[in-house]
């Protein structure tokens, strides 16, 4: 049979069978009973006192493998806080793109207005840093109400279910207690309400959507507003356990009181996109899919009333757009 | 011989020149790649002729941020190749034709670099090679929290083989060293053959299940070693709609 199992799992590993000395050793020295990239992986799982030391060391050394320069920027910005923030600022000055992104991606979540007009130095660039500089600004104004900097809103094609295709609803309601802490532990970088958050479910998936505290506080009037008014979590499947954060929700507000919503994974690349209007104390939205190879039409229609949001219609195909093909490798 | 092997490469839809060791074993390098240990590799054409012969299934190896990886990750590929032939086989599960396949940096619109599980999920559902074979991707920079540890790979379990249908598409496995890719890469492809874990959140206490391929590599008493599968398990992958009868 053609399976339509959703199930997924994976393989890990515990930073808790390591000691910090023991990773250290393996990160800086090698070759140890695990290898660079794992040693450092689980190093970055574990706090004790000299890991901002430990981390500038790898991602200002520019002999250092570009692939352990990034992860160190990568945990840098889950750090956050002054003494991780100012060694991405010396990891702006690296040369190596891989590394780049990363330390960009990681400001966009960590960083402060200070570092806008660095970022935005670097989304000229036609490489993927540029594309990774533009999205990591996006996180990082999205973040900071009232900045004031460009916004990309590419008009593009929408996807929705089609009359006649397969498709499957999406089941709104309220989060178990169990979940609604879990999903929020599992968004550790943003303040998010418990009030009006909602479950998803469709075919084996468990999400969350949980608005951010002071978008909530605005009522209707959040949609008046630039920026991220929330996120959703995600279960972790099978035997693992725990949530994770999986998309963040922008409002782009525009005149006559019409407002853009959009869909983004957790580090900003666009999903799904649409639009909405306030109507006295209510807003109305509706979105759909980009239309992108490999996307899985998906339409949403709902209302917000300043507490509660309502979701009057989500349904998904069940088919996805044929996916972008990979090239052949051809060996010499 | 030679005419015999050309009719199996035909098979698995290999034509024209084609060069044993990259095409027919699907070693990227084209040549054997080391043994972490040093011990000297051998692979045996009559026994992969044997394999062909019996049930099988073919592989898309795909390399996300193609253009950042070295000689050494090629390595770990090829000797994840080498081990999971070596670790399928005991249990009659072949696998067939490995076909090598790049999305380049600029391509993968940031999942070279997969920070989340959901990011492996769309790398699977924005890519796929159109043909029969499973799609293995393997992101150059994976880094992926869970639980205290690192996430090495991650695949649907009984996975689909209509490649556009809803969830996840794919197996993923990360660049760990070529022992821990070669165990992650063989458990995260049983998952998507049909094999669960054989354990919950707990690690199994009995040596034997510490000791089996799809026990988690937190559990595993060797990463080396404990590769083993049962004949159940073997069972259990035959039936996956991906596995095509013998040449």
């Amino acid at each position: 049979m053609d399976s339509m199992n959703n199930e997924r799992s994976y393989d890990m590993i515990d930073a808790d069978a390591y000691s910090v000395d023991e990773l250290r050793e393996a990160t800086f020295e090698g070759p140890a009973r695990l290898s660079r990239p794992l040693a450092l992986a689980l190093l970055g799982r574990k706090d004790y006192p000299q890991k901002v030391q430990d981390l500038e060391r790898l991602l200002t050394n520019e002999q250092e493998v570009p692939r352990l320069r990034a992860m160190s920027a990568q945990f840098l910005g889950d750090m956050g806080g002054p003494d991780a923030t100012r060694v991405l600022e010396r990891g702006l000055d690296t040369r190596q793109g891989v590394t780049l992104r990363a330390v960009a991606l990681a400001l966009g979540k960590t960083g402060s207005r200070d570092h806008i007009s660095r970022l935005e130095s670097l989304t000229q660039r036609p490489d993927p840093v540029g594309r990774e500089a533009r999205r990591a600004l996006g996180l990082l104004t999205d973040r900071l109400p009232g900045t004031e900097t460009t916004r990309l809103s590419p008009e593009v094609s929408r996807l929705s279910p089609g009359q006649d295709e397969r498709t499957a609803e999406i089941d709104v309601g309220t989060p178990s207690e169990e979940d609604l802490a879990g999903a929020i532990r599992g968004v550790p970088s943003r303040r998010l309400s418990r009030e009006g958050a909602l479950s998803l479910r469709c075919q084996g998936r468990n999400l969350v959507f949980l608005f951010a505290e002071d978008s909530l506080r605005r009522g209707v009037d959040l949609f008046a507003h630039q920026g991220e008014i929330g996120a959703v979590a995600e279960r972790r499947k099978v035997e693992g356990t725990g949530w994770e954060e999986r998309y963040r929700i922008i409002v782009e507000p525009r005149p006559n009181r019409v407002f853009g919503v959009a869909v983004t994974t957790h580090d900003a690349r666009p999903l799904l996109r649409g639009e909405g209007q306030i109507h006295g104390q209510e807003a109305r939205f509706r979105l759909g899919s980009l239309d992108a190879p490999g996307a899985l039409p998906v339409e949403v229609r709902g209302r917000f009333d300043g507490q509660r949001l309502t979701i009057d219609e989500a349904r998904s195909s069940q088919r996805r757009r044929p996916a972008k093909t990979p090239s052949q490798l051809h060996r010499p | 011989m030679a005419a015999s092997i050309r009719t199996l490469a035909g098979c698995v839809g290999i034509s024209g020149q084609f060069s044993i060791l990259g095409d027919f074993f699907g070693f990227i390098r084209r040549r054997l790649p080391p043994d972490p240990t040093g011990v000297r590799i051998e692979v045996s054409l009559k026994e992969q002729i044997a394999r062909l012969r019996g049930v099988h299934s073919n592989l898309n190896v795909i390399a996300v941020g193609s253009d950042q990886f070295t000689d050494a990750d090629f390595i770990e590929i090829d000797y994840s190749i080498f081990k999971l032939r070596n670790v399928y086989r005991p249990v009659g599960v072949g696998i067939g034709r490995v076909q090598h396949w790049v999305v380049s940096t600029a391509d993968a619109d940031g999942l070279d670099m997969p920070t989340t599980t959901g990011d492996l999920e769309d790398l699977t559902q924005d890519w796929t090679v159109p043909n029969d074979g499973i799609d293995l991707f393997v992101p150059h920079n994976m880094s992926i929290a869970a639980n205290g540890g690192q996430i090495l790979g991650r695949s649907a379990i009984d996975g689909p083989c209509d490649k556009n249908a809803k969830g996840m598409n794919g197996a993923t496995c990360g660049l760990w060293g070529s022992e821990q890719t070669a165990r992650t890469f063989a458990h995260e492809l049983g998952h998507y053959l049909g094999l669960s874990h054989n354990h919950g959140d707990d690690c199994p206490a009995g040596t034997t299940e510490k000791n089996n391929l799809m026990a988690q590599s937190r559990c595993a008493i060797s990463t080396r070693d404990s590769v083993l599968l049962t004949s159940s398990q073997g069972d259990n992958m035959d039936d996956h709609c991906s596995i095509r009868a013998g040449c």
